[in-house]
């Protein structure tokens, strides 16, 4: 028997390995994804550490890093000029630092206190580790009250939706990803139609009706249906519409409305509101950096 | 390979791509950089180790992702195993050759990503995929699989030819 083993121990492991990936994969597509939630917190703990010193090594740094580049041009001039400007410039940097994110706080202040909505404010800790899906990583878990399929928002409009929580931290799927699908209605038509990630910083806005009003530069917002989002939110703008003959809807590219590019801190919606939510108006062109 | 090594790999790689992945991306798409250190470590290793290396950097990958749980773990699995295995029975010391083994492996776990996404009714279109997916991530991969091999002048079988 164990001369069997050593001989098919490469087989053997293989298959295993194999088998466990099929298992797992089949336990979370089947809606039993609770059998691997404790798997999934174990990893995620065994990182998190590294990644929050990371975070906070790689800021440390890149004031250092800044401080020296600052030094570094100062030092074509005299020295007393040299320590006076560095000094200033170091300040200058931390200063517009705390005014860039200040602005940015407000912003988020602005929407809450505005819309009055039970909100939640979050930094964005981390990306998706594929190209395959569009997530994120928040600094809020279910200590501070988060929970699966909470809306996650900013200033500009929505950015997702919450997927996995963890005590401490949250998985967030991104507008962008394939798999996200939003019920929206265009804002000026009140057409309805499902909006689905497109991998990029785009998305696509399917089964609008055939005959339905729909032109470039409609703005997108969220329609309420599906209970997940409440209803008013913008998603975007439409870019291009396609209408294929032999097809029973039309659809159109969006862009939209947040830069998930510059994303840094996020709201998490923790109470979904029956009513239509009031945006701030105009406020999704206004991006604040 | 010491023990050590793989665990620390393990959450450095994992660190380097969540924390700064998103900077690597050119047009929405980054390198590999889990399958990269599979790779690194693949070709010397026992081909038992490269699956089992290949299953913890995969699941690994699909925690800090919006993939299910064992996705990757099940392509890196099969990509460890192919990658020992064929270090052992092929001539593959030479830069360039390693460059297409690293280009070839890319594009065969995204194939197994695929045809796992189609099996669990994730589908998504397969040109599509793999015009706009598979095969830019492969060439973005090679390439930084590249720059590393240059940068350490030595290439990762380098060392065990010689030993041989």
């Amino acid at each position: 028997m164990l001369r069997l083993f050593t001989k098919y121990r490469r087989t053997a492991a293989l298959g295993l390995a194999l088998l466990a990936s099929f298992l797992l994969m089949t336990f979370q597509t089947r809606q039993q994804g609770d059998l691997v939630l404790p798997i999934k917190r174990a990893l995620v703990a065994s990182i998190t550490p590294a990644l929050r010193l990371t975070n906070l090594i790689t800021t440390s740094a890149s004031h250092l890093w800044q401080g020296y580049l600052d030094l570094r041009k100062v030092r074509q001039e005299n020295l007393r000029l040299r320590e006076e400007i560095s000094s200033l410039k170091e300040r200058f940097n931390a200063l517009q630092e705390s005014a860039l994110e200040g602005k940015r706080l407000r912003s988020l202040l602005e929407l809450k206190e505005e819309t009055r909505l039970p909100l939640k404010a979050a930094r964005v800790i981390g990306a998706d580790s594929t190209n395959w899906f569009r997530t994120i990583f928040i600094n809020k878990g279910s200590e501070d009250g988060i929970g699966r399929n909470m809306p996650v928002l900013s200033p500009e409009g929505i950015v997702g939706r919450v997927v996995e929580v963890m005590p401490r931290a949250a998985k967030v799927q991104l507008v962008t990803d394939p798999s996200s699908s939003i019920a929206a209605l265009i804002q000026r038509s009140r057409v309805m139609g499902l909006v689905t990630g497109e991998l990029g910083t785009r998305a696509r806005m399917r089964y609008l009706p055939l005959m339905a009003e729909v032109e470039v530069g409609d703005r997108v917002v969220t329609s309420g249906l599906g209970g997940v989002f409440p209803k008013g939110i913008p998603v975007g703008k439409i870019e291009r519409v396609d209408r294929k003959g032999g097809s029973f809807f039309q659809e159109a590219r969006m862009s939209l409305s947040v830069d998930f590019s510059h994303l840094e801190e996020v709201l998490v919606l923790t109470k979904v509101p029956s009513a239509e939510v009031r945006w701030l108006q105009g406020k999704e062109q206004e991006v604040t950096r | 390979m010491s023990i050590l090594i793989f665990p620390v790999a393990l959450v450095g790689i994992t660190v380097l791509q969540v924390t700064w992945g998103e900077s690597f991306r050119i047009l929405g798409i980054g390198p590999d950089l889990f399958l990269l250190l599979l790779f690194f470590l693949s070709l010397p290793a026992e081909p038992e180790t490269a699956i089992a290396m290949g299953f913890l950097l995969g699941i690994y990958q699909d925690t800090f992702s919006g993939s299910p749980l064992g996705l990757r773990a099940f392509s890196f699995s099969l990509v460890g195993f192919l990658l020992a295995k064929l270090a052992k029975e092929l001539y593959l010391s030479k830069l360039m050759t390693q460059a297409l083994l690293l280009f070839l492996a890319v594009c065969a776990s995204g194939l197994a990503t695929l045809l796992n996404l189609y099996f669990f009714r994730l589908s998504r279109p397969f040109l599509e995929t793999l015009l706009g997916l598979i095969l830019p991530e492969a060439i973005y991969t090679t390439l930084a699989g590249l720059l590393v091999m240059v940068i350490l002048s030595t290439p990762p079988l380098r060392k065990v030819h010689h030993e041989s």
